[in-house]
């Protein structure tokens, strides 16, 4: 055997070549060391004990939390419902004649931001092609219905650049111009709070007006992409840019932020009945409970937990935690009826929220809320970026508010309550001290969402 | 002088070790769970460093290995920053060996102090580098491993020889203590 001094060497450049690796992960390395750390997993369950420390404390919030679920539903439900409305048109003209199902957004494309996937009521008759509208804004169309996933489809924005749609300008001629709208201005895509979609003229050039969908093809599919005529895109511009003009369309409407409920439109045939979202929070059916093996986690600033399951739980990463209507975290690894959660506090928890501010029903799209840390007494701190945008239809967008979680992350229902704080005011970054609805600290069990069931690939 | 030990008693020093080590650890997490654990000391890592001080030199990967796994079982970090943290702790009180006693008050003081203060630096770094996107903030790392490495340390000078006397841990010392 050789000496520590005869060694040294080899240890040190197995260090570095170590310390590498735990810096920059390589995939087949961090595999095989998680292989060999399984049995710390085992060893894990000798740590119980620990936890008969705080069973009343554990059984007092458990109970806590039961007492005022039935209650905290309900203002969820609430909240669902004003979301709901906020998804489909205010103006009684885009009504006519038309249907909405209102889909829950799930989550983004993780490799391409213009594509969300949508969760809506199994056998809805929501077909490729449909627009899909929030409020009176267009925001894209139907492009693929999951065959896979019931109930799933994703939606391609109008900001994707393969995207086209037709539309016509109102000015003060009596014809209405033609354009063909899509996808967004090179490198000029935004300006402040606003998209800039690019445009072409289809007929006579015009200076500025107001844009709306106007498809104008004929077939079936034209026929289904009609329904969104009249749906607002926003204001033509012409600008300069080096002595060249360019052509396009400036919007509010924010189409990187604030998706969490779109509305699909379709014919009078669309089945518009239905629960309030596809993905129901409070179904038990999707819920599963876990143990927590120790309420705490030797490593300063985090507030990560070891879950275990009772069965064969499908749960993916990313599900949300838990206790009756209340958020306190999402899982960040899983495997083998086995996680790592991330609790309200730990760096690693990132979700999106909505808030509501006291005294209205409106919720307002606060986009991503990432967890910073913790205070002694228990607060959480939230790192949130508004926008300047942030409440153009409410007027006010600061003061003290209840924040809960928003549709948008896959595994995360929309409504779950997370806490209260005070709403800064402006734009920019923001640190959010937020009393949390449910301290998660000292939890040893929560319940886990469980993914959707998978349905059997067709021929 | 190494003191003859059947391999046996190795065998059971080493498991009470990693059980004493988890157990510590475990009591750590319940400690720093409503708070965010500034000044409570790296209970596990602070045994690892009074277990090297007895230990021989050539028990480093094992001492290693067990510590990680005892911080596995309580912790949400990934293992292989665990294990390379603790690699990289227990070299640095392994190389102020040359200069002090380990097992001796400043010894294990100073070993503790730069050994908690670069693992708890450690972990915030990978954290920042394995972030996809997140840059690097060094400083903000070391400035978060004072603390902890601060009350380590006194936590090693205070009880370096209470848990060098935990049971079963003699058959794993290099000489009679």
């Amino acid at each position: 055997m050789l000496s520590w001094s005869g060694s040294r060497t080899i240890v040190l450049a197995g260090a570095f070549v170590l310390a590498a690796l735990a810096l920059r992960p390589f995939p087949p390395v961090e595999r095989a060391v998680d292989l060999l750390f399984v049995p710390a997993r085992f060893a894990r369950e000798l740590l119980r004990p620990l936890g008969w420390f705080s069973t009343r404390e554990v059984r007092a919030t458990m109970a806590h939390a039961d007492e005022a679920f039935a209650a905290e539903r309900e203002s969820s439900r609430q909240l669902l419902a004003a979301q709901i409305e906020a998804a489909l048109p205010l103006d009684p003209r885009l009504r006519e004649n038309r249907a909405f199902l209102v889909a829950e957004v799930l989550e983004r494309d993780p490799d391409d931001s213009d594509l969300l996937r949508v969760r809506f009521p199994p056998g809805a008759g929501v077909e490729v092609d449909m627009p899909v509208v929030q409020g009176d804004a267009y925001v894209g169309r139907v492009r693929e219905v999951d065959r896979r996933r019931a109930g799933e489809g994703v939606v391609e924005l109008v900001t994707d650049e393969r995207h086209r749609v037709g539309a016509a300008v109102h000015d003060d001629a009596p014809e209405p111009a033609g354009l063909v709208v899509g996808g967004l201005v090179e490198a000029r895509a935004r300006r402040g709070s606003a998209f800039l979609l690019g445009a072409r003229f289809e007929s006579r050039p015009v200076a500025s007006g107001a844009v709306v969908v106007g498809e104008s093809a004929a077939g079936p599919r034209a026929e289904r992409r009609a329904r969104a005529d009249g749906f607002r895109l926003g204001k033509l511009r012409v600008l300069s840019d080096r002595g060249r003009s360019i052509l396009g369309v400036e919007t509010a409407f924010d189409y990187a932020h604030g998706l969490s409920a779109v509305a699909i439109v379709g014919g009078p045939e669309l089945a518009t009945a239905g629960p309030l979202f596809a993905d129901d929070a409070f179904d038990d059916a999707r819920w599963t409970s876990a143990r927590i093996a120790l309420a705490g986690d030797s490593s300063p600033r985090r507030r990560t937990r070891h879950l275990s399951f009772d069965d064969s739980a499908r749960v993916e990463v990313g599900a949300a935690l838990g206790l009756g209507a209340r958020f306190v975290g999402r899982v960040v690894e899983a495997s083998d009826g086995r996680a790592i959660a991330a609790l309200l506090g730990d760096p690693a928890l990132e979700f999106g929220g909505v808030a509501v501010l006291d005294g209205r029903r409106e919720p307002i799209q606060l986009g991503r809320l990432r967890s910073l840390g913790f205070d002694a007494d228990g607060a959480v701190l939230l790192e949130w970026i508004a926008r300047e945008d942030l409440a153009p239809t409410t007027g006010r967008s600061t003061g003290p508010a209840r924040i809960a979680t928003a549709a948008g992350d896959r595994g995360v229902p929309a409504g779950l309550w997370v806490g209260a704080c005070v709403l800064p005011e402006g734009p920019g970054r923001h640190v959010l001290r937020l009393v949390p609805l449910q301290d998660p600290a000292g939890l040893l069990r929560v319940r886990v969402r469980l993914a959707p069931t998978m349905l059997e690939e067709g021929p | 002088m190494r003191a003859a030990r059947r391999p046996g008693q190795r065998i059971v020093g080493w498991t009470l070790f990693f059980v004493w080590a988890m157990s510590l650890a475990g009591l750590q997490g319940l400690l720093t769970r409503h708070s965010a654990g500034s000044f409570i000391p790296d209970a596990a890592l602070v045994l690892s460093v009074v277990v090297l001080a007895r230990a021989e030199a050539g028990d480093l990967g094992l001492i290693v290995l067990l510590t990680a796994f005892a911080r596995a079982a309580t912790s949400g970090e990934p293992p292989l920053v665990l294990l390379t943290g603790i690699l990289g702790a227990l070299l640095a009180a392994l190389l102020l060996r040359g200069a002090f006693e380990l097992s001796g008050p400043l010894g294990r003081t100073l070993g503790t102090l730069a050994a908690a203060g670069f693992f708890q630096a450690f972990v915030l770094i990978a954290r920042d580098a394995r972030g996809a996107g997140s840059t690097i903030d060094f400083v903000a790392a070391f400035g978060s491993a004072i603390p902890v490495a601060i009350a380590s340390a006194i936590a090693a000078l205070v009880l370096g020889p209470l848990l060098a006397r935990l049971p079963g841990l003699s058959p794993l010392w290099s000489r009679e203590w």
